[in-house]
């Protein structure tokens, strides 16, 4: 499983022009030639997209799942199936509609970063909603029901006992949402625009000059933000608990 | 007096469940009260009913004279300890029992100083900076109650609280209990399915079954003098045999035949007018003498089992009646006359058979 990553590795500190096994010599070179606006560009937009639009899915898909779990009304199930229904579309559909939808809505001034983030949103709304319906009902009702009894108000109940407890699954869904946004091609090829490209769409633009292992020293940039963003999540949100359970 | 728990007719629905059937009790200052029954006899919905977990379909609720019907559970001041504990498991023992004290906005000073009498009170200190998974289940336990009495609640609500230990740190945290209350003076509601406990802690007992209150009384009162068969039966072991004729004389004590025909001498507990009616009458009563011996009204009887139970002998005998009893015998009083198979006779004293209802 690790061995196509590990020939990039090798790739992306090859000294050559060309991709060579063994490397002919040991260079940092590409990795400076990702470190220039070209590619840092894209990059930060990608990390941004990915950062904000994983709060607003983590915000969102949790008080969806809290109120499917939590509280009986009309349209409870409906919209247990809305949250999870991203999921069921395929990607590339979606991203048409969403071009034609802006279109025709006359706000073509919003493709870019304010589709994007739409976007990404929706299409990552149902990992945290997921994860985050998991861990409430994962929650032994006693704990909160011992919380008011000792005075806690709901709202103090919530912030003192109900939150710290789903913690691990929220970030569980924050990082796979952060992941999914930060890899997506799908959608964002219908909704860039010059000047706000993300770093997938950015190498696909690239690879249709051909291949060049500066390509490698990306995808090992890229990477390591995700191993960062996991790294971070389970230092904060210890959620490998949600995962593997204590 | 007002007393700390009243329930005034409760009923709880849910659906056409009734969980709990016009329920009407009075818990009075500093007093331990049980609720006792089997599982699904309503015990711990009356407790979610005190508690504000949930509210009555009819019916008042009273804490310390107030109506607190639809009142919500933090504005209550009772404190529960849940049969699962129900620690904050991200909190620390320190945390978890200060956590009453902050909601209520103590002072920082004043919660040091109860979090730490309580801790104390408990023998858990040291241990402050412990997580509950790292503590024994009966550290667990001792941390609930710490968390409950901290507050000074108007009335403790304990769960069945000792049915996750293993027995004998069951019997030790009894007794524990029991003197943590009344060093406290604590008003306190005890739920249990286990009539030892019931017995050994309280100061009056609830017996429950299917959402209603049979008998309400001091520990000896439900075991002398119960007044339904469920009762006589739930706590202890008690023999019935079938009531064929009763007469009853007006100083209450009652001369019964009995179907296969034994005439006792009884007393009579309540309501038993035109009832189908029994007479229960205890194991450890039952007087077994050499089958020569012989007397007033004593009956012969065959010994079909002996079973050696430590501290007693249980005896199955099958009297001449064809009526089958359970006697109970300290196992010091020789035994040897007593082997299966052999007659006995046996002999009920007046004041142990109690008559009752069906």
């Amino acid at each position: 499983m690790f061995a196509p990553i590990v020939v990039v590795l090798l790739a992306s500190i090859n000294s050559s022009q060309y991709f060579q096994f063994p490397p002919s010599g040991l260079s940092l070179r590409w990795y400076r030639a990702v470190f220039t606006p070209e590619w840092m560009g894209p990059a930060s937009f990608s990390f941004v997209l990915a950062t904000v639009s994983a709060a607003l899915a983590t915000l969102l898909g949790s008080l969806g799942a809290f109120a499917v779990v939590r509280y009986r009304f009309r349209g409870r199930e409906a919209l247990a199936a809305l949250l999870e229904s991203p999921i069921g579309v395929p990607s590339i559909v979606l991203g048409v509609a969403l071009l034609q939808f802006f279109s025709i809505a006359g706000a073509k001034s919003l493709i870019g970063f304010p589709a994007l983030l739409l976007a990404h949103t929706v299409e990552t709304v149902p990992f945290v909603t997921r994860t985050a319906y998991v861990s409430l009902v994962g929650i032994d009702r006693s704990l909160e029901l011992a919380a008011m009894n000792l005075g806690a108000r709901p709202w103090q109940t919530l912030r003192s006992v109900t939150l710290p407890l789903i913690k691990p699954g929220l970030f569980a869904g924050g990082a796979f949402a952060f992941v999914v946004s930060f890899n997506n091609v799908n959608l964002s090829l219908f909704l860039v625009r010059p000047g706000q490209i993300t770093l997938p769409i950015r190498i696909m633009n690239f690879l249709e000059f051909g291949t060049a292992p500066v390509l490698a020293a990306v995808n090992i940039l890229s990477l390591s933000v995700i191993i960062l963003v996991f790294a971070t999540a389970e230092r904060v949100g210890g959620f490998t608990q949600f995962i593997y359970g204590r | 007096m007002v007393a700390d728990v009243e329930l005034v007719g409760v009923t709880k629905r849910y659906g056409n469940l009734e969980a709990v059937s016009r329920i009407s009790l009075r818990v009075e200052q500093g007093e331990f009260f049980t609720l006792l029954g089997p599982s699904g006899c309503g015990k711990t919905t009356t407790l979610s009913l005190i508690a504000g977990f949930t509210d009555p379909t009819e019916g008042l609720v009273f804490l310390r004279g107030e109506c607190v019907n639809y009142r919500p559970p933090y504005e209550r001041n009772t404190a529960m300890v849940f049969q699962n504990y129900a620690l904050f498991p991200h909190m620390t023992v320190w945390d978890n029992v200060a956590f009453g004290l902050r909601m209520r906005g103590v002072a920082r000073a004043e919660v040091e100083r109860r979090v730490g009498e309580a801790l104390e009170r408990v023998r858990l200190r040291g241990l402050e900076g412990r997580y509950p998974r790292q503590l024994s289940g009966g550290q667990q336990q001792r941390v609930a109650l710490a968390r409950a009495i901290v507050t000074q609640p108007a009335v403790l609500l304990l769960d069945e609280p000792l049915s996750n230990l293993d027995l004998k740190l069951r019997e030790a945290m009894r007794l524990e209990i029991k003197a943590l209350q009344r060093d406290l003076g604590i008003t306190t509601i005890y739920v249990t399915h286990d009539q030892s406990e019931a017995l050994v802690m309280s100061d009056r007992i609830a017996v429950m079954n299917h959402g209603r209150i049979e008998q309400v009384g001091s520990p000896a009162e439900i075991y002398e003098r119960p007044v339904t068969p469920f009762v006589a039966s739930f706590i202890g072991t008690t023999n019935f045999l079938r009531v064929r004729s009763l007469n009853v004389e007006p100083n209450g004590l009652a001369s019964v035949v009995t179907q296969g025909g034994l005439e006792l001498a009884a007393v009579v507990g309540s309501r038993v007018e035109g009832e189908r009616l029994l007479v229960a009458i205890r194991p450890e009563k039952i007087q077994l003498t050499a089958e020569r011996e012989g007397g007033h009204r004593s009956y012969r009887g065959l010994i079909r089992h002996a079973i050696y139970l430590g501290a007693t002998w249980r005896y199955v005998i099958e009297l001449e009646s064809g009526e089958q009893i359970v006697v109970d015998r300290t196992s010091g009083d020789s035994p040897d006359a007593f082997g299966v198979g052999r007659y006995v006779n046996v002999q009920f004293p007046q004041h142990n058979c109690l008559v009752i209802a069906e």
